[in-house]
């Protein structure tokens, strides 16, 4: 197998081949940091790569190993992270210039558990402005690439990550999602993009967007993978106190679920619609090929969508506004226009309003479950379209002209705000050679569910993780 | 709609002024454009909240919320 070929396994793979000694975590560390450097002038995808501490952590993997002391999958296993996680003694830009000399002081909780399993920190990805958007646009930084047509956005906010998982430049990337911004780049690039349960992962560490919607999410090649890195980050931590759960995620939970005859809820068209002729087409036809497998489809009703974006729409003007509000009045210019905009709306918003919003959250929540009593799974395609090109701002889907914000968002947010585990996989190519990507969403800590779903799914569909033409 | 336009402009001056941000006539249109959306789609939680069983609980999610996982 070629080195090229190497950097693309899954980490399934690819820990095998470095628990038995086949692979040196050294050699295979220089190679995905040499990698990264050279298509990062092309892609964008990172804002900083470790080099030195890379080779080190590697050194020292590769020691263990070899002492027969194997931590696990990930030991030895070159990851990424949005440059939204506290790395200790490393800069932080949050893809802003406001944190200018920003270093942290201590290591995230999700980042402190990935070195106690082991894994090499290659380095910190692209994102869009405080993880405030979806095209990962960056005036400050650079726009991130898609792999698969350069031309074309990576979509955001974890787009270094999704695009550095696609290509190569890493095995698997921590990102955030806040109202889709792990799920949405994950499906314009063509790989598996992740988000648990609310409360299923701590967030210390992580500079905030919106604290009551934002999430930690996992950008991989495969559904095993992202159990891998789940089981590794899970779990209670007593400096975010919305973590719910003492009892640990196992990834071995996936293989007890039985996925022959999962009953799947579609939301009805007033949801869907507009969708690309082509997102629909493979949509459907990947639904057709899990019905043929036993799989039971039906129509998911639902009708309250529309108050659900509503919530989280509020909720995140709110929180991010009372957020920033400090940095606004001494620094606005170090804002983009957009985003300056978005902040000094939040600031408008009456209390009272914040108010209803997380008060009508709750209620959904409750109408949701009670829509889904019946149901396994809820599925949709993952975004209206395939990447928009770079310099589109309005899109037209079907004789609709909708913003790109809107037709990369406006079916994942609603699962933020639901604090539902959700997952992106890929469901095919365009006609003119773009990932599309299918959302499967499960009950509240039903993640092993739904990964074990994604897993049987890409069995069935045979849709994957492919490597884009670099 | 013009008089309660210029209202809301008022208003969103006053309220960034006070916070010691400044804008110009363009940005200010903007800003009460978008406030008055989303004041109007805040209505759609009056709905929501008008015909509960119970007496909604401000979010806070718990596992209990959800049972057995």
């Amino acid at each position: 197998m070629g080195k090229r070929d190497l950097l693309h396994l899954s980490i399934k793979e690819i820990s095998e081949a470095i628990r038995t000694c086949d692979v040196s975590p050294v050699e295979l560390t220089a190679s995905v940091i040499e990698r990264a450097k050279r298509l990062n002038s092309l892609l964008n995808a990172y804002i900083s790569i470790f080099e030195q501490s890379a080779i080190q952590e590697a050194v020292k993997a590769e020691a263990e190993i070899r002492a027969g002391r194997w931590l696990g999958p990930l030991h030895g296993v070159p990851l990424s992270l949005k440059d939204i996680f506290y790395v200790k003694d490393t800069i932080m830009t949050a893809g802003s210039p406001i944190l200018k000399g920003f270093i942290a002081k201590h290591d995230a909780f999700v980042v402190r558990k990935l070195r106690g399993a082991g894994a090499i920190l290659i380095g910190k990805t692209n994102l869009h402005e405080f993880a405030y958007g979806v095209t990962n646009i960056n005036p400050y930084f650079g726009a991130t690439k898609n792999p698969w047509n350069p031309d074309r956005i990576a979509g955001g906010s974890s787009g270094g990550s999704a695009a550095a998982v696609a290509a190569g430049m890493c095995f698997a990337s921590l990102g955030t999602d806040t109202g889709g911004s792990t799920r949405i780049p994950a499906a314009l690039c063509g790989i598996i993009g992740f988000k648990p349960t609310y409360g299923l992962v701590s967030r210390y560490g992580v500079f905030p967007l919106a604290w009551s919607l934002d999430h930690v999410g996992i950008l991989a090649r495969s559904a095993w993978d992202v159990g891998i890195l789940l089981e590794a980050i899970a779990g209670r931590d007593p400096a975010d106190s919305t973590t719910l759960v003492s009892k640990p995620f196992e990834a071995k939970q996936i293989d007890t679920y039985n996925v022959k005859r999962l009953k799947v809820g579609v939301p009805s068209d007033k949801f869907l619609e507009p969708l690309q002729d082509d997102v629909k087409r493979l949509f459907w036809s990947s639904l057709k090929k899990l019905e043929d497998e036993g799989w039971q489809i039906s129509e998911f009703e639902f009708k309250y969508f529309e108050h659900v974006s509503a919530c989280r729409y509020i909720i995140l003007l709110t929180e991010a506004a009372a957020l920033h509000v400090d940095w606004l009045k001494k620094n606005p210019e170090l804002y983009s226009e957009e985003l300056r905009h978005r902040l000094m709306l939040g600031l408008l918003v009456p209390p009272e309003v914040y108010l209803k919003a997380q008060r009508a959250r709750k209620v959904l929540i409750r109408e949701f479950l009670r829509a889904m009593n019946d149901l396994d799974l809820v599925a949709c395609p993952t975004t209206s379209v395939t990447a928009p090109r770079l310099d589109e701002e309005k899109i037209l889907v079907n004789g609709a002209e909708l913003s790109v914000r809107l037709a990369l968002l406006r079916l994942t947010e609603p699962f933020n705000a639901l604090a539902l585990p959700a997952i992106s996989v890929p469901c095919g190519m365009s006609k003119d050679g773009l990932p599309v990507g299918l959302q499967m969403v499960s009950k509240p800590f039903h993640d092993g569910l739904l990964l074990a779903a994604a897993l049987a799914y890409e069995e069935i569909t045979g849709n994957s993780y492919k490597t884009p033409p670099l | 709609m013009g008089c309660e336009h210029e209202d809301l402009t008022k208003v969103i001056k006053a309220r960034l002024t006070s916070l010691g941000l400044n804008l110009s006539d363009g940005e200010l249109s903007k800003l009460s454009h978008d406030l008055n959306s989303v004041l109007k789609i805040s209505k759609l939680f009056d709905e929501i909240l008008s015909y509960e069983e119970e007496p909604a609980i401000f979010f806070l999610l718990r596992v209990e919320d959800y049972g057995e996982a």
